[in-house]
């Protein structure tokens, strides 16, 4: 899937200030791409990570998702392609607390009824596929922060979508698993194809992408 | 800081407050009219200085030779005063109209476009009577209070001193809402009509009682209002002078005696003990004394009493329900905020004295919100109870004993519900509300 | 909060079931008595049989039996009161019904418990003054009967022996002989006497002017009653006052009218009650969903539509208000029975099986109902406000 966002800006009010997230951005993504979307704190990667994955609604600026500008369209229309397009994983998980493993990774399959009476087995193979089948029944406070994770990144695979948006996925690891969810990303990108956008503040795992995008003040230097 | 919580989450706390204002105010307009009937059925026995009554038990007059027992009875020496009463519910006509027609011996099913009008027909003895007034001029009859605003000319009961045959005075006082809905004034004549459609004997008003009828509601579809005339005469119109059966002849019948004791004598024991000898003397007849009555009307509004009283709590128990759950979601929502204090050293009193003081602050504020229209919802009720049965006293009575007597329920109640809440934010330790996430 | 609901619809419920409980109790006891039509004196209200009379009872029947609506059966009644004893004692003074056995078995309101019926049909005391022939004790059937209540409270059977007399310390008195004990359907626990009506007359010393409280009449189905209504409006008693009519529709109505103070008095009591639930749970979803703001978010970041996250929340309102009805109508309906059996044992002289508490389906269903629409209200506002978020607005604050 190709994405491409012209003369994105976004500007945030806070109260009575008004902070310019995003400044002016031309981008263009190919499909298949391994991308790491870098900078410091407060320049406006996980805006920008937002907006690409319809989270967020640019203030000026389209964004194209395969020719198709997603700026104007309805939440509705928005919800349905982040739920059959989009994987997410975030720096704090957002697993649901009161559903196991197996149950969060099962609802977005659920919702998207696209496999039928297999999206069981679907969520049970996605489980298996990040090493996680035999904690299918436990609830997320039950397990550490890298099998959450983990889990996560099912979660992300279960409608099969195209692209992958990791936001700081390994913020809140130990190196070692740090280095397990990135290879699980970068595996994701090899074998199957799919276009994988990482943000991060962690030039090493910058160093591991195709490309590299730099941010700062809002805008790609 | 007590009320911080509450002022910081104002649309919460506003709403919640609007509630218990409402179920307040329930609380306070229904334990008003379960004050207000108890008190109209305390006056009832308050006002007439009736120690004793013997009344028929059925439907019938049936005490015989009133006037001689009467007069009997009062020249004993426990007595003060006696009096007999008869009290029926029959048919007259008004004719203000002067149509000319209506005249005693007049058959009425003969005519068209007759006004017949059942109206309760008291007898008196006007000089007995007297007796048993108070100062307002106000008799006790069954359960209304006749408030005479003229008086007979003629004291006694002469057409009864003559047998019956003669000296026939005609006087009627008549209730005033009557007067009022026929247009009546004094001098005006007035018909008796028998069971059979027949003008039996003609009365003249003399003057009005007020009732606590009103003329309207349900009580009018039953009675349209009362009329007073003597007692001789109105048992000679209604058939209860002279009655020839198979066992001889009955005379002078009448519905109750009232007996009032000796103002030096007049004990509760006294009255019990003469209240016994009495039955004895009567039997087969209803003999009661003020406090078997007071009992009576007790016992008959009592039901209405608990039904209105248990309502009234159960609106307010339900609202306080509802803020016990509130306050419990409050408290997990706020399991961040009270760890944190945990986490600095506020003990775990004062987070259970904050958290229960949080509900006595929202429900008084309800309360003192819901006053108002508790006020006003009893004096709707009042009015409407009034309106719907047609008579003129208080259904519902607001006092300041109900608003404390309410407030201090529901403070109770409130207290009791807000345990729970208050319990289980003891049991927020330090740190476990700041892993918010997971720890729901 | 479930139970908190459960109360608030329970409150509903029972408030509800006195209305209908009061007026169906009502409405048994009219339709027990099996009459088509009541003829009762004019100007008063139906429901106070008792209070007056009216004479010429037997001209008012042939005025009926004139007409071409002929009465399939007809019963006159008079209600009075004897004293009663038993041996050389007055006990007391008692109500007494007195009926012409014959015309009495078509209706209903007297049912026999124990022993039997009266052995007469007839009325010979009745029958001989309508003849114009001489009348005295000796025509007495001296037979009555007793209510079960009378039965109990005095021990007395039939086969027994009471007297009855006129005057309370009379010395004249007769003795009856008691055929059976009956249950009056429209006062459980009276204590009452049947007997013969033209005896009731001639001792009550009203028998010359044939004095009654009131005629029963049935018709054939073929008939309809509201017609005898138009009918009797332009016949000689009824036009001029004497006697009235009614069906057994309008002396319901009349009944009714004393007890639409309870619906005005439900209604009161039902909508602030509703009104405070309305609110609170409102209030409750409000926070909760504030609550769970975190987690919408991820489902709609996940993929979650507004509309679906909007349904999410009208369905746990749905689910709250579910439990609370089923919870509320069962005790509604405990409270029911229980406030049935302290009222049972409370009031005297009341139907036989009256239950001013009576839960219909209609009360159910308008119960569910109330409980939907209340679901519906509580949950738009927080259902709407959570579907309009951003997903990213709670991520976002988290960060």
């Amino acid at each position: 899937m190709e994405i491409e966002l012209r003369k994105v800006s976004k500007t945030y009010r806070s109260g009575e200030t008004y902070i310019k997230a995003l400044s002016d951005i031309d981008l263009q993504i190919r499909g298949g791409e391994l991308i790491s979307i870098i900078g410091p704190s407060g320049s406006g990667k996980t805006t920008l990570m937002n907006v690409v994955g319809g989270l967020d609604k640019p203030t000026k600026g389209i964004v194209l998702l395969d020719g198709l500008d997603i700026t104007g369209l309805s939440e509705g229309r928005l919800s349905s392609i982040r739920l059959r397009k989009f994987g997410f994983v975030f720096q704090q998980f957002y697993l649901l607390p009161t559903l196991t493993s197996f149950q969060n990774i099962y609802l977005p399959i659920k919702e998207a009824r696209g496999f039928g009476q297999n999206g069981k087995d679907r969520a049970l193979e996605l489980l298996d596929k990040v090493g996680m089948k035999d904690r299918s029944k436990h609830l997320p406070s039950q397990l550490s922060g890298g099998e959450q994770q983990r889990v996560a990144i099912a979660r992300a695979l279960a409608n099969d979508p195209p692209v992958i948006l990791a936001d700081e996925p390994t913020g809140e690891l130990d190196s070692d698993n740090s280095r397990m969810i990135i290879d699980m990303l970068r595996d994701l990108n090899r074998e199957m194809g799919k276009t994988v956008i990482i943000v991060t503040h962690d030039p090493e795992i910058a160093r591991k992408s195709k490309r590299t995008i730099k941010m700062k003040d809002g805008k790609i230097t | 800081m007590i009320t911080s919580n509450i002022t910081r989450r104002w649309g919460r706390s506003s709403l919640t407050i609007l509630a218990i204002a409402i179920s307040f105010s329930m609380l306070l307009s229904l334990s008003s009219i379960s004050l207000g009937l108890h008190r109209a059925s305390e006056e009832k026995l308050g006002e007439s200085p009736r120690d004793i009554v013997v009344s028929s038990n059925g439907l019938n007059p049936t005490i015989e030779n009133s006037h001689q027992l009467a007069q009997e009875l009062s020249r004993n020496e426990n007595f003060s005063a006696v009096m007999p009463l008869l009290t029926l519910l029959e048919k007259l006509v008004f004719d203000n109209s002067g149509r000319g027609d209506i005249t005693t011996g007049t058959d009425i099913t003969e005519l068209e476009d007759v006004p017949l009008q059942t109206v309760g027909l008291v007898g008196i003895v006007p000089n007995l009577a007297e007796g048993f007034m108070s100062d307002e001029k106000e008799l006790f009859v069954r359960s209304d209070i006749l408030k005479f605003q003229d008086w007979f000319d003629r004291s006694g009961d002469p057409f009864f001193e003559s047998g019956y045959t003669e000296d026939w005075t005609g006087e009627m006082l008549l209730d005033r809402t009557i007067m009022e809905d026929h247009n009546l004034k004094k001098g005006d004549q007035v018909y008796y009509v028998n069971g059979s459609g027949k003008v039996v004997s003609q009365f003249t008003i003399k003057g009005t009682i007020e009732t606590s009828l009103v003329g309207s509601g349900l009580t009018s579809e039953l009675l349209g209002g009362i009329a007073v005339v003597h007692l001789g005469e109105l048992q000679f119109v209604s058939g209860n002078h002279r009655i020839t059966g198979p066992d001889g002849v009955r005379e002078d019948l009448s519905t109750t005696l009232y007996l009032d004791m000796d103002r030096d004598k007049r004990t509760v024991d006294q009255r019990k003990a003469l209240t016994l000898e009495l039955e004895l003397m009567f039997p087969g007849l209803d003999v009661s004394s003020r406090e078997n009555r007071l009992y009576r009307i007790d016992e008959e509004v009592l039901v209405l009493e608990v039904f209105s009283i248990s309502v009234a709590v159960a609106s307010i128990s339900i609202g306080v329900l509802f803020l016990s759950s509130i306050m419990i979601i409050d408290v997990e929502d706020r399991r961040s905020d009270i760890s944190i204090m945990r986490a600095i050293g506020i003990s775990r009193r004062t987070i259970f004295l904050q958290t229960v003081m949080d509900s006595l602050v929202i429900s008084s504020a309800g309360a003192m919100i819901g006053i108002v229209p508790g006020f006003f919802g009893s004096r709707l009720l009042n009015g409407y109870l009034q309106g719907l049965y047609g008579v003129n006293i208080q259904f519902a009575s607001f006092e300041p004993g109900i608003l404390m007597a309410s407030l201090i329920y529901l403070i109770l109640l409130v207290t009791l519900f807000s345990l729970i809440p208050a319990a289980r934010a003891t049991t927020i330790m330090p740190k476990s509300g700041m892993m918010k996430h997971y720890n729901r | 909060m479930v139970f908190a609901i459960a109360s608030s619809l329970a409150l509903l419920v029972t408030m509800s079931s006195l209305s209908v409980g009061v007026r169906e109790s009502a409405r048994e006891a009219i339709d027990n008595i099996g009459a088509d039509v009541y003829v009762v004196p004019d100007s008063l209200n139906p429901i106070l049989l008792d209070l007056q009379k009216f004479d010429q009872g037997w001209a008012i029947i042939s005025e009926l039996q004139e007409s071409k609506y002929l009465p399939g059966h007809i019963s006159p009644r008079l209600k009075d009161d004897l004293f009663f004893g038993m041996g050389p004692k007055v006990i007391a003074d008692t109500i007494v019904h007195g009926v012409i056995p014959g015309d009495e078995v078509f209706f209903n309101q007297f049912q026999v418990v124990d022993g039997t019926w009266f052995t007469y049909q007839d009325d010979p005391v009745r029958e001989a003054y309508l003849a114009g022939e001489e009348i005295n004790n000796t025509l007495f059937t001296d037979e009555v009967l007793i209510s079960e209540e009378m039965s109990r409270k005095y021990g007395i059977g039939p086969g027994d022996e009471i007297s009855l007399s006129v005057r309370m310390g009379s010395e004249v008195r007769f003795n009856y002989l008691v055929r059976g004990v009956f249950i009056d359907s429209l006062s459980q626990r009276s204590i009452s006497l049947l007997m013969h009506l033209g005896e009731l007359q001639y001792l009550k010393g009203v028998i010359t002017k044939d004095t009654l409280t009131e005629i029963l009449l049935s018709y054939p189905d073929s008939i309809d009653t509201e017609e005898i209504i138009s009918w009797s409006e332009s016949q000689h008693f009824i036009f001029n006052g004497v006697v009235d009519l009614y069906t057994k529709s309008a002396f319901l109505s009349e009944v009714y009218k004393f007890t639409s103070i309870l619906d005005g008095f439900s209604i009161i009591v039902i909508s602030s009650t509703l009104i405070v639930c309305l609110i609170f749970t409102s209030t409750i979803f409000m926070i909760s969903t504030r609550g769970r703001s975190m987690d919408l978010s991820i489902l709609r970041a996940i993929g979650f539509s507004p509309g679906r996250i909007f349904l999410i929340i009208l369905r746990d309102s749905f689910i709250y208000y579910s439990a609370g009805t089923i919870l509320g109508i069962v005790l509604g309906l405990l409270f029911n029975q229980g406030l049935n059996i302290f009222l049972e044992g409370y009031f005297e002289g009341l139907p036989t099986n009256f239950r001013p508490f009576m839960l219909d389906i209609n009360i159910i269903g308008w119960s569910i109902l109330v409980a939907l629409l209340l679901s519906l209200f509580s949950g738009l506002v927080p259902a709407f406000i959570s579907a309009r978020r951003s997903p990213v607005e709670s991520i976002k604050g988290d960060l």
